[in-house]
């Protein structure tokens, strides 16, 4: 019966030595060829506006998510009633204004 | 022996300096330096690679997954915080994490008929004196880590197969250094358990 702990060992020492595989001669061209197709400039100009972009969005989404649940909790109408109540509130504001 | 190492240092340092040059050239508008960069490192993102996938053609599509992030990426390299190497081989590991999330998603653990011969011998033979090869024991390897999270089979493999001490794995991981001694236990005695099942199940 092996040792368990002799076995893992062994196991692992032989792992360590299984040779890696070579990259074949002409991989720098074929990366080459991969990155032709976007440039570092497109790089700045395009993905990291579209980044940031993407973090305000997730962080406005975040920020009205919290709102809405600490108004619910306090007992305030939610986003979308208080949303409401100021349409309402502008509308009519607006009437008078238009029908004296 | 102090001097040896010295030398190796500034050899260190030396090659540093130069990749970073080689990126200020690049971003300054000479993109086929990076030719350079990529030829200098080959080996060594295949050598990484090749710890986590056994397939030649699945390796190199890494490879080059991981040297075109690398380009649309360089902008954000900083020299002053580590070497392009390091930064280089963090790279190389995240994609081997996604390469092994997404085949604990995909794929189911290998039937123990899947095993070779030589390793399938090895696994019934009594005592642990007899050799075993490297690509056999690979085999049973795999088949032991399947059930692992990807997250123990990366630093099981980074540190007992790459020999990478817990801070490095500590730095290009991102996780406390305790978090990794704890995984790494973990992994290990499920490795062995693993080990224990696929002896009894022959």
């Amino acid at each position: 019966m092996k040792d368990n702990e002799t076995a893992i060992e062994k196991i692992l020492s032989a792992a360590r030595e299984a040779p890696p595989v070579i990259p074949p001669e002409n991989f720098a061209d074929q990366v080459m060829s991969l990155t032709a197709t976007s440039s570092a400039e497109d790089v700045i100009t395009t993905d990291f506006p579209l980044l940031k972009l993407a973090w305000v969005a997730s962080f406005v989404f975040a920020a009205c998510l919290a709102s809405e649940v600490i108004m619910s909790a306090s007992g305030f109408p939610s986003l979308g009633g208080g949303a409401e109540e100021l349409a309402r509130a502008c509308f009519s504001e607006l009437e008078t204004i238009v029908t004296p | 022996m102090e001097r040896n190492s010295c030398i190796g240092g500034i050899s260190l340092s030396l090659k540093a300096d130069e990749d970073a040059t080689c990126v200020r050239s690049i971003l300054a508008g000479r993109p086929e330096r990076f030719s350079e960069l990529v030829k200098r490192y080959q080996d060594r993102v295949f050598a990484i690679l090749s710890r986590y996938e056994r397939d030649r053609g699945r390796v190199e599509n890494m490879a080059q997954d991981v040297f075109v992030k690398a380009w649309r990426n360089l902008i954000k390299f900083n020299p002053r915080k580590a070497p392009f190497e390091n930064w280089l081989s963090r790279m190389t590991t995240n994609v081997a994490l996604n390469h092994l999330r997404f085949e604990k998603r995909f794929r189911n653990q290998l039937p123990v008929s899947q095993l070779g011969e030589g390793a399938l011998e090895w696994l019934q033979e009594e005592d642990d004196s007899s050799p075993l090869q490297a690509m056999e024991a690979r085999e049973i390897l795999d088949h032991c880590m399947a059930d692992l999270t990807p997250d123990e089979h990366l630093i099981l493999t980074m540190s007992e197969i790459e020999g990478r001490t817990s801070p490095e794995i500590s730095q290009i991981t991102g996780k406390a250094a305790g978090t990794i001694r704890v995984v790494l236990h973990r992994a290990k005695k499920k490795l062995t358990d693993n080990l224990i099942r696929l002896e009894g199940s022959l």
